[in-house]
């Protein structure tokens, strides 16, 4: 039996909810609009065909996933701020787990030193416990008076990020920290103006072979004084979709 | 040797000289808190205060080195220095008795001649 219920109101008898029983639906034609949906939750599969517009904030909870399954947006962690010369040093904390496999650390670090110096940086382990051994790599600059220079660390006692900062200013720097087992790697980039008004940048590799489990990151002002201009953001990564660990594989 | 910890400020004092509170963030909540320095972290960041002039030395004979390696051509055998250029090249190495900083020698280095 069909038939055409023409009506401008629906209202329940017995309470407040209209229902429709599990094994009907409603059907709105194609082409038919619905002025206000004012839907709390959606559920099953909704495939929005054409144009979505958000017009207040879209909070999403779950993975953005591609047509293959896999997350392919950074997820924001933390953020490192330091407004003004307070202190010598400071700590991201709990940064890391084993959610991501990839963090990008980006921001801008800046200091206070009589001439030129550097920001050393560290990696923590366990409770916050600094990690000042066992760092292996090498940063170059090149500036614009194509005086390069090098730093090197073999068992280094810290990772620099920014050679010849001048204390005037404040590097940016963008560098990528690789959570492989036992083979903890950042891969990053500085820009730097140094006290000898030389504008350039620095790449630099650096890795760690720690046994302990990385949780954060410190900042340390290279000569001793306070620091200034810390503003560092941390994303995460997704290696592979649900990862539970860190990258594995041969590490030398 | 004397270490202290100013309660309010978190600042330490050792043998006289202080050291700032360092700054943790809780990357979940976003809290931060000031934790004074121990005592062997303010000996360690000592040593690094006084070795820091010796460091800045060091950058300015990277520096100037740099420079003269640009010039390590002209010493070439079948190139004759002109007098303008040994003093040019003797004029960055004796740089350092003059300045013991890149900021200090900043605007002060020899002009290299064509």
């Amino acid at each position: 039996m069909t038939g055409i219920v023409k009506t401008d109101q629906l209202q329940g008898a017995q309470s407040t909810t209209i229902t429709i029983p599990t094994g009907n639906k409603i059907s709105i034609t194609d082409s038919a609009t619905i002025g206000t949906l004012n839907a709390t939750t959606m559920r099953g599969v909704t495939t929005f065909a054409d144009s979505a517009v958000f017009s207040g904030a879209a909070n999403i909870t779950g993975l953005l996933a591609s047509t293959v399954g896999q997350n392919f947006a950074p997820e924001f962690i933390g953020n490192l701020y330091l407004a003004g010369n307070t202190t010598d040093a400071c700590e991201l904390n709990g940064c890391f787990t084993n959610t991501h496999q990839v963090y990008r650390l980006i921001g801008e670090v800046g200091a206070s030193w009589a001439g030129e110096s550097y920001t050393k940086f560290f990696f923590l382990s366990g409770t916050d416990t600094k990690l000042a051994s066992g760092y292996y790599g090498r940063g170059r600059t090149y500036d614009d008076a194509s005086a390069s220079t090098d730093t090197t660390q073999a068992d280094g006692g810290f990772a620099n990020i920014n050679m010849n900062q001048a204390s005037t200013g404040s590097s940016i720097v963008d560098m990528y920290f690789y959570r492989k087992q036992h083979a903890y790697q950042l891969l990053g980039t500085a820009a730097y103006h140094d006290q000898g008004s030389d504008r350039g940048y620095q790449h630099f590799g650096w890795k760690n072979n720690s046994a302990l489990a990385l949780t954060g990151f410190r900042l340390e002002n290279g000569a001793g004084n306070n620091m200034s201009a810390i503003n560092f953001s941390v994303y995460g990564y997704r290696l592979r979709q649900n990862a539970t660990g860190e990258m594995l594989g041969a590490y030398q | 040797m004397a270490y202290s910890v100013n309660k309010d400020t978190k600042v330490a004092t050792y043998n006289g000289d202080t050291y700032p509170p360092t700054q943790k963030t809780d990357a979940k909540t976003g809290n931060t808190t000031l934790v004074a320095k121990s005592e062997a972290e303010c000996v360690e960041v000592k040593k690094i205060r006084d070795n820091y002039p010796n460091e800045c030395l060091n950058r300015l004979r990277e520096k100037r080195n740099s420079l003269i390696a640009q010039t390590d051509w002209w010493a070439l055998g079948d190139i004759t220095m002109t007098d303008a250029q040994k003093n040019y090249r003797q004029a960055l190495r004796d740089i350092t008795k003059t300045y013991k900083t890149i900021e200090e020698a900043d605007g002060n280095w020899p002009t290299k001649p064509k």
